[in-house]
């Protein structure tokens, strides 16, 4: 399912097909990119760059029960800059196992130009870590 | 799309100080009746947010419902409000909505409807969800 992880500044990035669509905000989205090393080391605020010990352990299978539980939602972006809708709101891990219920921040963005692409950011966990 | 790392670590300090302001995604299975019925009704005003491009500010304006009322219902606070006090609230936005006026003449007649049997009313509810979500795609 998932594209070869490609290298950028903030790790790899995987590209994989929803296994089924989801619709958020009024719109389908069928493929979505994720930012699984951002989202499992995150970024060291001093240097801005990936931290080097690992804080979470979510595989891009995770991931996607997360956005699963976008579907059939309407958020407010918190900004809208040019094409692109920024979002950051608390999500409730759906992964049984492993953070299961516990709370994350969840930052994404949405892109009118790709409309059928979701960018999942990062997921970051709220104070109980 | 991405931003730089600076700019992301801003965005998520931001976000993590206004922990309390955030919408919360967690699973509908869980809530009670009454509370499903809040989220749903907030989400109405989200939708007309979104579907508009409209600003929460403007539409509070355009609502006369205070800014901070209004932020409280886009980012579902349900705990703080009622069945009612939301329902009084989508009445305004009826006013300014001809779908809304239309979804609320659907919700008080079914809600006077006598009860189906179980298999019919998840079939009604399955065609309800196919109308509804096909009219948001041919948007």
């Amino acid at each position: 399912m998932a594209d070869s992880g490609k290298k950028v500044s903030r790790g790899r990035i995987e590209t994989i097909n929803l296994k089924k669509p989801i619709t958020f905000n009024g719109e389908i989205f069928r493929r979505a990119r994720i930012e699984i090393d951002h989202i499992n080391f995150g970024l060291n605020p001093k240097t801005f760059e990936l931290n080097t010990k690992r804080r979470l352990s979510f595989t891009v299978k995770d991931i996607e029960k997360f956005i699963k539980l976008l579907d059939n939602e309407f958020i407010i972006a918190s900004k809208i800059k040019g094409t692109i809708s920024k979002f950051e709101h608390r999500i409730d891990c759906p992964v049984p196992g492993k953070f299961f219920n516990k709370e994350f921040l969840m930052v994404f963005d949405t892109d009118y130009k790709n409309i059928e692409e979701l960018h999942t950011i990062t997921l970051i966990p709220f104070g109980w870590r | 799309m991405s931003e730089n790392n600076k700019a992301m670590l801003k965005r998520i300090t931001n976000a993590l100080a206004k922990k309390d302001k955030l919408t919360h995604i967690t699973d509908k299975s869980l809530l009670s009746h009454s509370d499903k019925m809040k989220m749903a009704l907030c989400k109405h005003f989200v939708e007309y947010a979104v579907v508009n491009k409209i600003k929460t500010k403007d539409l509070s304006k355009k609502l006369k419902i205070p800014p901070s009322r209004l932020s409280e219902i886009t980012n579902y606070k349900i705990k703080k409000y009622t069945v009612d006090q939301l329902m009084k609230y989508l009445a305004v936005l009826a006013e300014h909505e001809p779908k809304i006026e239309a979804y609320l003449n659907i919700l008080g007649q079914s809600a006077e409807l006598p009860t189906m049997n179980l298999t019919n009313s998840k079939k009604l509810t399955k065609e309800i969800k196919k109308y509804s979500y096909s009219g948001l795609s041919a948007r």
